[in-house]
């Protein structure tokens, strides 16, 4: 048998082998943006230094959802929203108008809830602070708030003074020590040649493709969905279903300690204070410390705990930093938006929607015009208009 | 790095396929082969090829001893103290904690404080294997069944050669000596064709029939507690067909990568299901570590000769020692017993068993086996017996929602593995149309390949 017959093994397998390997490195052309779902992954930075997201740059798509139904593979269970995701020429979240009339009063430093993930860009954080407050808050959030990068960025702003926003996810776990002096000057740090190389050779456009594929088998008839313990559904009062993400109900269950924090953010405002700014923390819950309580079936693992941000809220007051923990007033707002069907949250998404952020938003200005005192109580949870911001426009079907 | 993954087939098996055909000299060939394995074993653990180049070394030296002294004290410890390291080697990294847990329990079970530590010992990755192919090498060697190499890189070659070293077959040398010997003539076009295809039945086995079934019964057997009668016997089968299709599949692998680069790997699995009593069956399975076992073990304890106690001990001690070859567990000890027990128990009611209808020796003796695979499957003896009695005592429970999808598959690894020939049985000269239906599911398996989690083949930790 010749091997030079194209019809063998021998002649088609290894052309077969070339040829996906070809097919691969054409589908790398492909802009993220055509294969992702939502503004993050489609603006992520291929190389990023200080920003995530790529400079000037505009995502739009009308058919984005949430991150715990694509996590969780559960497409039955998607609320598709339109989302615009518009980045500034520093790559952060932010609008060019907003640097044009001077420095901003407030610079915001946190996690993806503060970046605004899942809404659109009037909807963010930043966004609804300046309509209740009047003041130009610079969206600067990333992945976790740094305090060298902090520092940087005020300069770079010409920030001579005015309030840092530091929006801290109850899933994230405080730094302990020891802390030493930042620098701003130093250049942000950049990764590895060979972690980047890595990276990209990871980012296969194909293999995302074919798993998007083999995920519709993996529907538990054809073969069992294992992506599913990821973010468990749970069924609330009301009868709706809701993913929750599994690490945050495993925090949610464990006494978490909250001792070293005051250190941590004495230390920030320490440092922030060399830039003549001040600071307040923002403490944001996860979803299940909302809506744990609200499920049908209780939770009885977790029984007995006591919530972590509120601990966290009492040893920063102690310590004198200013804080805004949001767990006891969206634990109202949730209860009573439950039976109208509104939610603070996503309910296909670890992130909260723009109802949540605007209650966020509202208790932010409170105290950010007396940020050494505890924020008066909140006045009672007036019912939302039907048609306000954060309704979601496609009702869930209950399992 | 596995066989069935992307950096496996789009850059380490065409650039050492490609770099070793450029090579002329027999040496060049060996000390490519070598650097290659040990790249692809560095993937794993780079760590670990230190110990995999000492326990070479050590056999290399040995066999020159072997070469050169007439000696019998001198022989007997160029046998001995390359066999003792690598035993301790085996030893020290696979069994530690398991003796040390072991003595833990057994001290509680008498009331005595014992408290062992567990030590942070990895596994290397393929231990079990090298070590036997150079354990094997020296007993041939004092045997006189093969002469020992002066050639360093061809034995560093024979002994890491990527293709059979993580998960074997277990290769003799004497049965790659010849094709060593001439690896300078090797003809690159002469077992192409039957390399590719001995390599695509493989995959199509591990990554379409043995991954598939690996899926849809795990999920079931993480919580066994919970099954029911029908989903027990639906997961003891699959794992059978499982464990079969992704073992055969490596092998298969392996041999059609040897034959890509001149090198003829023995056949591993000859139709094992197809058996007709468990003697057959052990000629079938794992040919290669089964022969081994024979060889080095069994026909040294005294065999088939003797009185009939001392043949039944012969056997309960080679499988035994054969189940805990495949790891540090009590279960693979029970397995190795229980395989053992069968194969006494063959020898008392051999003749009645000969006179049952083909059917029911066939049925029967792959009932045998399912059983067994549920006891090496179990994570311990109690999931084990957990497990067993589900499947003979009638327990009500849920069936999983993709149980139909179970039985469709089952029902084809059933006709592949019971109906069809195995790949060696195939003669890999192919018409147009399967070479294109082989070339689709190579496709195919490409497609899960990319679209799947990693799956690791289930010996690698052995």
């Amino acid at each position: 048998m010749k091997c030079g017959s194209s019809w063998q093994l021998g002649y088609l397998i290894p052309r077969i082998v070339v040829l996906a390997l070809l097919a691969d490195g054409a589908c790398r052309l492909l802009p993220m943006s055509a294969l992702a779902f939502r503004g993050w992954e489609a603006l992520s930075a291929p190389f990023p230094v200080d920003a995530l997201f790529r400079p000037n740059a505009c995502y739009r798509n009308t058919r984005s959802y949430g991150d715990l139904a694509a996590l969780s593979n559960r497409p039955w269970l998607r609320q598709y929203r339109d989302e615009v995701f518009t980045t500034d020429a520093l790559g952060y979240r932010n609008g060019p108008a907003l640097c044009e009339q001077g420095p901003p009063e407030g610079l915001l430093v946190g996690s993806s809830f503060s970046v605004g993930a899942g809404v659109p860009d009037q909807e963010t954080l930043t966004a609804q602070l300046q309509s209740v407050t009047g003041k130009r808050v610079y969206n600067a959030a990333d992945v976790v708030a740094d305090v060298a990068r902090t520092r940087r960025m005020v300069q770079l702003l010409g920030m001579r003074r005015g309030l840092v926003i530091l929006e801290c996810l109850e899933r994230h776990d405080i730094p302990s020590g020891p802390f030493g002096p930042s620098s701003r000057s130093e250049p942000a740090p950049r990764k590895h040649w060979l972690t980047v190389f890595k990276q990209q050779l990871e980012g296969s456009r194909l293999q995302i493709l074919a798993q998007r594929g083999y995920k519709l088998l993996e529907d538990d008839c054809i073969l069992p969905n294992p992506y599913a313990a990821a973010a468990p559904a749970k069924v609330l009062r009301n009868g709706a279903t809701m993913l929750f993400l599994t690490a945050d109900i495993d925090n949610h269950r464990r006494q978490r300690p909250v001792d070293h924090a005051a250190a941590y953010f004495s230390w920030v405002a320490a440092e922030l204070r060399r830039d003549n700014l001040d600071l307040l923390v923002l403490l944001v819950p996860d979803k299940y410390s909302v809506y744990g309580p609200l499920l049908q079936e209780p939770d009885v693992r977790s029984e007995g705990v006591d919530p972590y941000l509120d601990r966290l809220e009492a040893v920063l007051r102690q310590a004198g930093i200013p804080v805004v923990n949001l767990l006891p007033v969206f634990r109202r707002q949730a209860g009573d938006l439950l039976d109208r069907g509104e939610y603070l949250y996503w309910r296909d998404d670890t992130h909260w929607n723009a109802t949540g952020i605007g209650v966020a938003a509202r208790e932010l200005g409170r105290a950010w015009n007396s940020p050494c005192s505890p924020p008066p109580s909140p006045a009672p949870a007036q019912p939302l208009a039907a048609d306000s911001i954060g309704a979601t426009p496609h009702e869930l079907p209950a399992e | 790095m596995l066989f069935n993954s992307l950096p496996f087939l789009y850059f380490f098996l065409p650039v050492t396929y490609f770099v070793f055909w450029q090579l002329r000299n027999k040496n060049q060939r060996y000390l490519w082969l070598t650097v290659s394995g040990y790249v692809f074993y560095g993937c794993w653990n780079y760590k670990f090829c230190a110990l995999m180049a000492f326990s070479t070394l050590v056999s290399y030296l040995a066999g020159r001893g072997l070469l050169a002294w007439s000696d019998a004290r001198r022989r007997r410890l160029c046998l001995v103290i390359p066999i003792t390291v690598d035993l301790l080697l085996l030893g020290a990294f696979k069994y530690t904690n398991f003796l040390f847990e072991s003595a833990n329990g057994l001290a509680q079970l008498f009331g005595l404080a014992a408290d062992l530590p567990a030590l942070a010992i990895i596994l290397p990755v393929g231990i079990s294997f090298y070590t036997f192919h150079t354990i094997s090498y020296i007993i041939d060697s004092y045997r006189g069944a093969i002469r020992p190499t002066r050639n360093l890189l061809e034995f560093a070659c024979y002994v890491s050669f990527f293709a059979q070293l993580v998960a074997g077959p277990i290769v003799r040398f004497r049965q790659v000596e010849a094709d060593l010997e001439n690896l300078d003539r090797a003809e690159r076009s002469a077992r192409l064709n039957i390399g590719w295809s001995f390599f695509t039945v493989g995959l199509v086995k591990k990554v379409l029939l043995a991954d598939t079934l690996a899926a849809q019964i795990n999920p079931l057997l993480a919580h066994w507690e919970s099954l029911g009668t029908v989903s027990a016997w639906l997961c003891a089968l699959g794992y059978t067909y499982q464990l079969y299709f992704d073992f055969s599949g490596y092998s298969d692998m392996a041999v059609g990568l040897g034959h890509l680069f001149g090198i003829r790997l023995p056949q591993n699995f000859n139709s094992p299901y197809k058996a007709a009593d468990i003697a057959d069956f052990w000629h079938r399975w794992h040919i290669s570590l089964s022969s081994c076992l024979r060889d080095y073990l069994y026909i040294p304890l005294g065999g088939s000769r003797g009185v009939r106690w001392k043949v039944y001990r012969n056997l309960l001690i080679t499988m035994l020692l054969g189940g805990l070859w495949h790891g540090a567990n009590w279960t693979f000890i029970v397995w190795g017993l229980y395989h053992g027990l069968l194969l006494a128990g063959q020898r008392l009611v051999g003749a009645s068993w000969d006179r049952l209808p083909a059917w029911l020796r066939h049925g029967g003796t792959f009932l045998l086996v399912v059983v067994g695979w549920v006891i090496f499957r179990a994570d311990n003896l109690t999931m084990a017996g957990g497990l067993l009695q589900t499947m003979f005592v009638g327990t009500a429970g849920p069936l999983m929602p993709w149980a139909p999808s179970l039985v469709a598959m089952l029902l084809i690894a059933a006709f592949v593995a019971h109906a069809m020939p195995n790949s060696f049985e195939l003669r890999h000269e192919w018409r147009p149309v399967p070479v294109a239906g082989l070339a689709g599911l190579f496709v195919c398996c490409l497609a899960v390949i990319y679209g799947s989690q990693a799956s690791p083949f289930l010996y690698f930790q052995f």
